[in-house]
């Protein structure tokens, strides 16, 4: 399984003040939180580090900073006046949101994978008793007033057992509780879960949105990289964030070079590429240059059927794509682009060396661009 | 900052708020304990965002100031440092602390004291005091019942309140963990006549058992529905509540049970113990077996063999057989006071009421196995 964003260190959704491209999503919740009538369950789905995690913690900062002392405005026939909040923005310097940041809010719990204690290792699953503290959160008083509130990111990540343990929570809450579920597969998830929530769906941002939160980000990063990483990003800037700080441009432009070499590329120079990214600690580094590479196959097929532009997203990748076709066929390139999802598919999931598999990638690659 | 303090005070304190702290805790500000000095004490304050502790000590504020730092260390330290020695304590930069005695010198990393959790009490509209013999009493004679059953948490804390007996208004402590009930009560302290019925959860009930230890004088009591806060002579403690509705338990608690064994309370301990030491199954079952003025204690156990032990007591109602989970038997026995246990039985499927010669005012209720 690919590390989870949040789980790099580079990126915070704690700490993230701003949310660009999610308008909608945003305003769907502060209508529901105007209208008084706040769903308690809330699935925020979309692809990975497309902003969920940011926006659920935007959603706990501004619930847990809503002034709850303040009685309720009454109008002339003691009928609650709407409230109208307009925004989920909350200044940083208030001491609540200071405590968010810290872990220091007792109304807030996080749940995510935690640690082995036996192996000392991350687990792959949330597990039942990351759950049961939920229960027990959720069965006590708040600490302070106001909102209590849980973020589980991500259920898809809940194995069976923590699955059914919150099933209990998500249909009967206690008063003034919100839970926020994050998931990037909700196909995943129990039918069950799927209906007692209120679903958010976070679609992928436009590359202008994704430069924005770039160039934001990265003051001083050039044009042309800003343009490739919001292409290869595929509308995720905290994908784009995880590969400019993974070196993943790099990488990208040594599949480029792989596919330059096509077909007769350069054995030694694949060998040393292989031997790199097969390693354990390479882990992140190899399923992105699978990504890439299977990405760049979805382009040649695309590029050759359609003739259109967008999907060359360097110099010389027209002329790179023409030259792979020149002597293969369409379904031949498809071919290869199943066979080789599946093939890295089943050797994740069987633990097969992974040299081997970039090897036997390259050498298929050759033999389709042959033409055999 | 820059504090003075005398070892042994700073240490007691100390050892009054760490145990609050996990040990392990991802969250680093949860670990460390928020250090105010102003006027002439010290008030440190321990969390787990369910139980805050606040404990004060006299010492000499040459500068008034706040910080929060790791808990365990702080203690580890001040523990190690020789018996009687000056501890002064400077806040440098608002970053690092500097633990100074004799000629050992500390820095510690500080977090900001923004940063650090807030117990938000709010109204606490009922206040009473109870002597810190009759709350003990209340706690330990309940909370060997509390359950630690994760699906049922209404069951996971004492359920304190007043309740409505023929003698008037009684101030109630109740636990049970589904198997075993254990009912305490005593007057109704002045000023805890209205409270609503709370549950107070297992930990809170464990450090404020803890504290009474170590304080004298009475606990002065302060809670609404959702916040308790106990008061001693220095220390305070504020926990929330468990946000649930304890199930009527007065139905369990049988009133009709007409056969009634009376023994001596060390002697049944001491043979349950001995003849449970056979029973190698997880419940650990006991049979009893009653008739005229003599009670056998069997345990038969398909691996390792069987005991049994013959006693006297005082039994004149129609002979019986009865089994008990021996540990549940043996936690309720250890609360009784009196010499004589009395054990009100009606037959081998329903609930046996055990009560005390020496203490009326607390009863259990323990459920038969099937034997």
């Amino acid at each position: 399984m690919a590390e989870t964003l949040s789980d790099s260190s580079v990126i915070n959704p704690v700490q993230t003040q701003t949310l660009i491209g999610h308008e909608k999503a945003e305003r769907q919740f502060l209508d529901s939180f105007n209208s008084d009538r706040v769903h308690h369950a809330w699935l925020i789905t979309g692809p990975r580090g497309v902003g969920k995690a940011t926006l659920a913690w935007r959603i706990a900062k501004f619930l847990l900073t809503q002034d709850t002392n303040a009685t309720a405005d009454t109008g002339l026939f003691g009928e609650t006046l709407e409230t109208d909040a307009r925004s989920l923005d909350t200044d940083p310097a208030n001491p609540i949101v200071q405590r968010i940041l810290s872990g220091g809010h007792g109304n807030i719990r996080h749940i995510c994978r935690t640690e082995n204690t036996s192996t000392g290792k991350l687990r792959k699953d949330i597990v039942i008793d990351d759950i049961r503290s939920l229960i027990s959160f959720f069965g006590q008083t708040s600490a302070e007033s106001g909102w209590r509130i849980a973020i589980i990111d991500a259920a898809d990540e809940m194995n069976v057992s923590a699955s059914n343990a919150i099933l209990k929570l998500l249909e009967e809450p206690p008063a003034k509780s919100i839970i926020l579920m994050l998931a990037h597969s909700p196909g995943k998830l129990l039918p069950t879960i799927i209906s007692r929530c209120r679903r958010l769906h976070l679609s992928p941002l436009s590359l202008n949105s994704v430069q924005a939160v770039l160039a934001g980000r990265y003051p001083t990063i050039s044009n042309e990289d800003l343009q490739l990483l919001s292409q290869l990003a595929i509308g995720s800037p905290g994908k784009a964030i995880t590969i400019y700080e993974g070196e993943g441009l790099e990488l990208y432009h040594e599949v480029l070079k792989l596919f330059q070499s096509m077909p007769a590329y350069n054995i030694a120079a694949l060998h040393a590429l292989a031997g790199k990214l097969g390693q354990a600690k390479a882990d992140a580094k190899y399923h992105l240059f699978f990504e890439f590479a299977i990405g760049f196959i979805e382009r040649i097929i695309r590029f050759n059927t359609t003739q259109d532009k967008q999907f060359c997203f360097t110099q010389g990748e027209e002329s790179l794509f023409l030259q792979l076709f020149a002597n293969s066929r369409v379904d031949q390139w498809m071919d290869l682009w199943e066979k080789m999802i599946e093939r890295k598919n089943r050797a994740d999931s069987v633990n097969l060396d992974r040299k081997q598999v970039i090897l036997n990638f390259a050498a298929s690659t050759a033999q389709t661009a042959k033409g055999i | 900052m820059k504090v003075t303090i005398e070892r042994n005070s700073l240490l007691k304190s100390l050892a009054h708020v760490q145990s609050v702290v996990e040990r392990r805790n991802t969250i680093p500000i949860l670990s460390n304990v928020m250090f105010e000095a102003e006027g002439n004490e010290v008030a440190l304050t321990a969390t787990d965002l369910d139980i805050a502790i606040v404990d004060r000590t006299g010492a000499n504020v040459v500068d008034a100031g706040s910080t929060t730092i790791p808990a365990h260390t702080l203690f580890d330290i001040v523990r190690k440092l020789p018996d009687g020695s000056e501890v002064d304590l400077t806040l440098e930069d608002g970053e690092r602390l500097t633990v100074k005695a004799g000629r050992s010198r500390f820095t510690l990393a500080c977090l900001d004291r923004e940063e650090f959790p807030v117990m938000n009490e709010g109204d606490l509209p009922h206040r009473f005091a109870i002597a810190a013999e009759e709350l003990k009493r209340l706690i330990d004679k309940a909370r060997f019942a509390i359950s630690t059953e994760e699906t049922r948490y209404y069951l996971n804390g004492i359920y304190l309140h007043v309740a409505d007996t023929e003698d008037g208004p009684r101030l109630r402590a109740v636990a049970t963990d589904g198997h075993r009930l254990a009912q305490v009560e005593q007057e109704v302290p002045e000023g805890a006549s209205g409270i609503p019925g709370i549950i107070i959860p297992r930990k809170t009930v464990a450090e404020v058992r803890k504290l009474i230890d170590e304080f004298e004088g009475a606990v002065e009591i302060a809670l609404s529905d959702t916040k308790i806060r106990f008061s001693f002579n220095g220390a305070v403690i504020t926990s929330k509540l468990i946000d649930g509705t304890f199930p009527d338990y007065s139905r369990v608690i049988p009133k009709g049970n007409d056969k009634e064994l009376q023994m001596d309370c060390r002697l049944m301990a001491e043979a349950v113990d001995r003849v449970s030491t056979i029973s190698s199954d997880k419940t650990r079952s006991v049979k009893f077996s009653l008739a005229d003025d003599l009670l056998t204690l069997s345990v038969n156990s398909p691996d390792s063999g069987t005991a049994t032990e013959e006693l006297s007591a005082a039994y004149t109602a129609d002979p019986m057989d009865i089994g008990f989970n021996s540990r549940y038997l043996l936690d309720i026995l250890a609360q009784v006071e009196g010499e004589t246990v009395i054990l009100q039985l009606a037959d081998a499927s329903a609930p046996t009421v055990l009560s005390d010669t020496i203490d009326e005012a607390a009863l259990y209720v323990l459920m038969p196995m099937r034997v």
